[in-house]
């Protein structure tokens, strides 16, 4: 009478562990090629600045070839052990460090594909960067984390590089 | 059209101001996406479908909005904002918006 219990009841714990397994080892690996493929690519675009201000320095104004809004998104899911660790976190409460790796790099990814769509176009520089939060995936039955990131400024270029 | 989200188009004099314009789009995203998404959701990493999402709907929401600044005669939008809201779960809600101008060529 107990052993089909058993069964299902172990069937019921090995999916959520195996499920936490893969998200640990393949969460892990997506998470480490997404770092360095950031940093690599960072490493590139190093020429283009980024700039949250809004007004180009006294005498830039005049060498404007052109300027236009560009804008990049990412959508970064978490993976399941991530999810695991921030549930069992929240009741605890306090510093959610899995989310905020998650959110960051979402952040930078996003970043770098306005500058590399602005580098790509031969802009010599970003202005005005914003980053805004998206909400495409979020308030599933299940609540899915994850970071949904839109990043736009005006790339800009001028007819000579300004000095470095 | 030159749409900028600086306060003015470097190197371009701003002659007229034709006010606010703003374009919003909400697109809901079907079920072969959501499946995707819940694989990714175990494994990590970027969710493709949901990026194209956002890029249509953004994509959208700029159109929407260079048409109506089109229609009041602007040839330039400026200190455009994006802003993102919550009417329905599922779904990307996107509003872009901005000041309608005219601007020396």
């Amino acid at each position: 009478m107990q052993f089909p219990d058993m069964a299902s009841l172990v069937g019921q714990i090995a999916g959520p562990i195996i499920l936490i397994g893969v998200g640990v080892f393949a969460g892990r690996v997506n998470e480490r090629r997404h770092w360095r493929s950031l940093a690599r690519r960072e490493h590139v675009l190093r020429e283009v600045p980024v700039l949250n201000i809004k007004r180009l320095p006294d005498g830039l104004e005049e060498q404007v070839e052109w300027s236009h809004l560009l804008v990049g998104e990412v959508v970064i899911a978490s993976d399941y052990f991530k999810s695991f660790v921030a549930s069992l976190k929240s009741l605890i409460g306090g510093r959610i460090r899995v989310f905020e790796t998650l959110i960051h790099r979402g952040r930078r990814e996003a970043t770098l594909r306005v500058v590399e769509q602005a580098r790509s176009e031969g802009a010599n520089l970003v202005m005005n960067l914003r980053l805004e939060t998206a909400t495409v995936g979020r308030g599933q039955k299940q609540g899915m984390p994850m970071a949904e990131i839109l990043a736009y400024g005006t790339a800009v270029k001028l007819r000579q590089a300004p000095l470095q | 059209m030159i749409v900028t989200n600086l306060e003015t188009v470097p190197g371009h004099r701003i002659v007229q101001h034709f006010g606010l314009v703003q374009g919003n789009t909400i697109r809901a995203k079907h079920v072969g996406r959501d499946i995707m998404a819940g694989l990714k959701n175990i494994v990590g990493g970027e969710i493709k479908s949901y990026t194209s999402l956002l890029t249509q709907a953004r994509h959208e929401a700029l159109e929407r909005m260079m048409a109506q600044a089109q229609e009041l005669g602007a040839n330039a939008v400026v200190n455009v904002r994006f802003s993102t809201s919550s009417v329905m779960q599922g779904a990307a809600e996107l509003l872009a918006y901005g000041t309608a101008v005219l601007i020396e060529e």
